[in-house]
């Protein structure tokens, strides 16, 4: 079985533990993590990309 | 406007591999022509299993590369195959309409052309950090900030509510091109908080598992320790409430008054 879907069977079944995976198994799940690079974790998106993206000011009770 | 055959619809598996994807979610992914992903490696994989027109979505950024410019791609990327008259799923992480404007603008973008589009709900880091922290948003209100609009914006927060900031760790950061802002930067943060929060209230730094093998994190520190905590892409700062909630009496007043003259 890949180990994806070890991590899916792991995922589902809440009677399933790590404790219940081989250490070969967990080896692989942490190789697997060492190479995953999520490039957009961070999203980011403090700065309103247009004017349109911004409420409506007249909905602003500071204004 | 006449309907077309092209459809789009955007779902969230969820934030953990395998534990929180709906039937539906993956119902819509295994029967689509074709399905785009932006997730970490791991959940790329996974969805990978379940269809066999799996095309990430990661490959769109590049250092130094205008996030806009990538978005606008992303989007044609997946509105392209739509007016291909294709069944098309997009796939992103956690909610597909929380922290993500490309499900949103592609949505927009396929039904204003006439194509059937729509989103479809996932679990979030949201409703993990409610169910691994305890907080029921009911209790005292909440209210959720991206961290450095928090700061670059004049905001108004209210102190008797929860205060959740996301991504933290990059918090002042007006680079846009850092990992991680520095303790400097995150020193201004703290010296806004502290006009509504003593420098030595407990608050929480919240990381929620990816995998069904790790672990919740729930560090809980001092706000003035912030600028130094450990921080990754993924830490929530979660700020409890500092003070009680103050009945309005004035309203309470008004209402009995309504009551009396509605009998």
């Amino acid at each position: 079985m890949s180990i994806i879907k070890t991590l899916e069977l792991l995922g589902q079944d809440p009677s399933q533990s790590i404790s219940d995976l081989s250490e070969k198994q967990r080896q692989e799940i942490q190789r697997l993590k060492d190479k995953a690079e999520f490039l957009n974790a961070n999203m980011i998106i403090h700065e309103p990309d247009e004017p349109d993206d911004s409420p409506d000011p007249d909905r602003d009770p500071d204004i | 406007m006449t309907e077309k055959q092209g459809t789009l619809v955007c779902v969230g598996p969820g934030v953990i591999v395998g534990a929180h994807i709906s039937i539906r979610c993956q119902k819509h992914i295994e029967q689509a022509d074709v399905v785009f992903v932006n997730s970490h490696p791991i959940m790329l994989q996974w969805i990978e299993t379940m269809n066999t027109d799996v095309r990430s979505l990661q490959h769109f950024y590049g250092e130094g590369k205008d996030r806009r410019i990538t978005y606008q791609e992303m989007i044609d990327a997946i509105l392209d195959e739509v007016r291909q008259g294709k069944r098309v799923v997009g796939v992103f992480y956690g909610h597909p309409g929380v922290f993500a404007k490309v499900p949103h603008k592609s949505i927009a973008g396929a039904r204003a052309e006439g194509y059937t589009a729509s989103m479809e709900p996932g679990i979030s880091a949201e409703d993990c950090l409610y169910a691994d922290m305890g907080i029921d948003p009911g209790d005292y209100g909440c209210q959720h900030f991206e961290a450095s609009q928090y700061m670059f914006y004049h905001r108004r927060s209210d102190p008797s509510a929860y205060l959740i900031l996301w991504q933290i760790a990059l918090a002042g950061d007006t680079t846009i091109a850092r990992r991680l802002s520095s303790p400097e930067e995150r020193r201004v943060l703290v010296d806004i908080l502290t006009k509504d929060y003593p420098s030595d209230h407990r608050v929480a730094l919240y990381e929620s598992p990816i995998l069904p093998t790790e672990k919740v994190r729930e560090d809980w520190i001092f706000l003035s320790e912030l600028p130094t905590a450990r921080l990754t892409s993924v830490t929530t700062l979660v700020i409890p409430p500092a003070a009680r909630l103050r009945k309005n009496d004035a309203v309470y007043q008004k209402l009995a008054g309504l009551g009396s003259h509605s009998k």
